[in-house]
């Protein structure tokens, strides 16, 4: 049994279902992810753990345990949220101590495990100061340090990076994924950044509309997504809906741009069958034009490019609609749109949903 | 009394001249400036003036620099009873605003929507009727032969009526019905700084609800507990209409002192000082409460 199980988790509001049955089980010591665009449910079902939110069915079962209807406080968690949430009126060192006091632990204690936790975030010597005289990030870890201090049974967090300018973000969540690895907390960590949830986490839960799409891996999230919804959401997919055909002993998708890509032999499909691929945007190959023979082949014509720094995204248009295609910044001069492009598609690089 | 609350945000503006360009006297300002030169500074002057002359009784008012007013409103004990009272009623008024007042803000402050225009609609209510008509309903409603006792009469609940009238408790209760918005308003709108997050925060830590009000609930809305308990008491300190027509001149309230020497005793010199002494008190409590606010800013504890 797993450390931290959600079964059949059912909220509505008013009409709307927010959380649909979504069960999960999350091993101790992992850090989880809860993924997926605004209003997906990812926070509310984060709030069912808490217990700020109670469920309409289903059940948060901890440590073997149903805590389903447990108040807050009983739970022992960690929260880190969005705003951080610091007690303005409080100092840093009143901030993390808050949680202890409340566990009438000793003043010597306390002063010991809240200078630890400020150590641990590097805070130290800053104990006095209020919140609005810390920087995003300084609060940022004054909030982490306030969740950890109490030796929580899971540690949350909602959003804790959004409200941080990127280069810090990117520097917070590598430390919020050390620290998680160095105490050994499980942890749910709620974002909508797909790649601060493919850089911290072990597993993620990918949700949309209120139900869990797909639970796995950030690689197999990425590499095989298990619908066409993920596929779009995590990171960027060009779909290309076609219809299988024969050719000798060959099994082909001519796709709506009339571009066809062999199968693999061990696929399974039947002529006839409409079928979508989903290939990325590194995926697809930009060769010389002409050669029209070639699997998978087929031309366009640049429209623009976005230069990203260390890749290029290309716009093609081709017959029927435009791919993206991202190509490595090797130094060359940039595509000029209207420009004619060769493009190549494998079926290896490609995720392949039956309709 | 409320013009002094008025003229404090003009005297707030003042410090801040940054540039050439935004001078002060900001020109605009000048029409109510001068509105207020002239119907409240020069007056102002006029009544401090007249309260250094002197009068006795059955004569005319003299013109003079004598303290003989202050003299005997600080020696005579009927003026500490007059102070007694006032203050009584001041504080009785105050603390049962806070008692009243701080659920109902707590409320106003969670509920969005319609529902909160209709609780705001309900809550200024007692604002949006002339202090005349009020200070009559509750007349009516308060009487000895008012709706109150006769309802209290005819349940068989009492024989004799509740005396609400020309007593501490009937004002009270007036004034507390026009003060309650007063409360509810600064206390709401300090707690609605204050992010719902904080109590969640304070929950997942381990904290029951009286905790989450004791610790993070109540120092939050500290500010606009102070500064609503300052708006009543002042409030109450300067009411007029309630006192006299529900305390009448035996519930001896400052202003209706103030009123009975300027009005029926024609004591002009001594209605003025006892004005000046109401007006010093509340100016004494407003700078209170500002030496309150900034310390805690300086503290940095103040959001």
């Amino acid at each position: 049994m797993a450390y931290l199980e959600l079964t059949s988790l059912q909220k509505r509001f008013g009409g709307l279902t927010a959380v649909d049955s979504v069960s999960l089980a999350v091993q101790e010591g992992e850090f989880f992810a809860l993924l997926g665009p605004s209003g997906c449910g990812k926070t509310t079902t984060l709030r069912m753990v808490a217990g700020l939110v109670t469920p309409d069915r289903g059940s948060v079962i901890l440590g073997g345990k149903d805590i389903t209807t447990e108040p807050p406080r009983a739970r022992n968690l960690g929260m880190v949220f969005q705003s951080y949430a610091l007690f303005p009126h409080l100092t840093v060192f009143e901030n993390v101590a808050f949680g202890l006091s409340l566990r009438r632990q000793a003043a010597a204690a306390i002063r010991e495990r809240v200078a630890q936790a400020l150590d641990m975030v590097q805070l130290t010597g800053m104990e006095h100061r209020y919140p609005k005289q810390l920087s995003g990030g300084q609060q940022q870890r004054v909030a982490l340090a306030r969740a950890v201090v109490v030796q929580p049974r899971v540690l949350l967090f909602d959003e804790p990076l959004s409200n941080l300018d990127a280069k810090l973000r990117e520097h917070m969540r590598e430390e919020i994924r050390a620290l998680q690895k160095r105490l050994g907390i499980t942890a749910v960590y709620v974002t909508h950044d797909q790649t601060e949830a493919l850089a911290v986490a072990d597993r993620i839960a990918v949700m949309y509309m209120g139900k869990v799409q797909q639970c796995d891996t950030p690689v197999r999230v990425y590499e095989q997504p298990a619908n066409e919804l993920v596929a779009d959401f995590i990171g960027q997919t060009n779909l290309l809906r076609g219809c299988v055909k024969q050719a000798g002993d060959q099994l082909t998708v001519v796709t709506q741009h009339a571009i066809c890509v062999p199968l693999a032999r061990d696929v399974n499909a039947r002529p006839g069958q409409e079928l979508a691929l989903a290939v990325r945007p590194e995926r697809i190959r930009l060769v010389a034009t002409g050669r029209a023979e070639s699997p998978g082949y087929t031309e366009g014509q640049v429209e623009h490019c976005s230069y990203l720094g260390s890749q290029i995204q290309v716009r093609v248009v081709i017959q029927n609609g435009a791919l993206l295609v991202n190509t490595a910044n090797l130094g060359g001069p940039l595509l000029q749109p209207g420009q004619r492009v060769g493009i190549e598609i494998h079926a290896e690089d490609c995720i392949i949903f039956a309709n | 009394m409320q013009k002094t609350a008025l003229s404090l945000p003009i005297e707030q503006v003042a410090p801040r001249r940054r540039t050439g360009e935004q001078q002060w006297p900001f020109p605009a300002l000048l029409p109510v400036l001068l509105l207020l030169l002239v119907s409240f500074a020069v007056p102002l002057a006029a009544m401090v003036r007249m309260s250094f002359n002197t009068k006795a009784s059955g004569q005319d008012i003299v013109e003079a620099f004598s303290l003989v007013n202050y003299a005997t409103i600080l020696s005579d004990n009927f003026y500490y009873e007059v102070f007694g009272t006032t203050f009584g009623v001041a504080i009785a008024v105050t603390f049962f605003c806070l008692v009243f007042g701080f659920p109902l803000a707590v409320a106003y402050s969670h509920t969005r929507g319609t529902r909160k225009a209709l609780l705001a609609t309900i809550i200024l209510g007692p604002l949006l009727i002339n202090v005349v008509v009020r200070t009559y309903g509750w007349l009516i409603l308060l009487s000895n032969r008012g709706l109150v006792n006769e309802f209290l009469h005819g349940l068989g609940l009492i024989q004799d009526p509740i005396k609400f009238l020309y007593n501490p408790f009937g004002v009270g209760i007036a004034l507390v019905h026009v003060f309650l918005p007063f409360m509810v308003l600064s206390i709401s709108a300090a707690l609605q700084t204050m992010e719902p997050s904080l109590a969640e925060a304070a929950e997942t830590l381990g904290a029951d609800k009286p905790t989450v009000f004791r610790r993070v609930t109540l120092p939050l809305a500290m500010p606009g507990v102070v500064a609503g308990c300052i708006l009543v008491f002042s409030g109450t300190l300067g009411a007029f209409a309630s006192p006299l027509v529900l305390g009448g001149t035996s519930l001896r309230m400052l202003v209706v002192v103030i009123y009975t020497n300027a009005l029926i005793l024609f004591n002009w010199p001594r209605s003025a000082a006892l004005a000046v002494v109401l007006l010093v008190l509340v100016l004494f409590l407003l700078w209170l409460q500002e030496r309150w606010r900034a310390g805690r800013a300086a503290e940095g504890g103040a959001q």
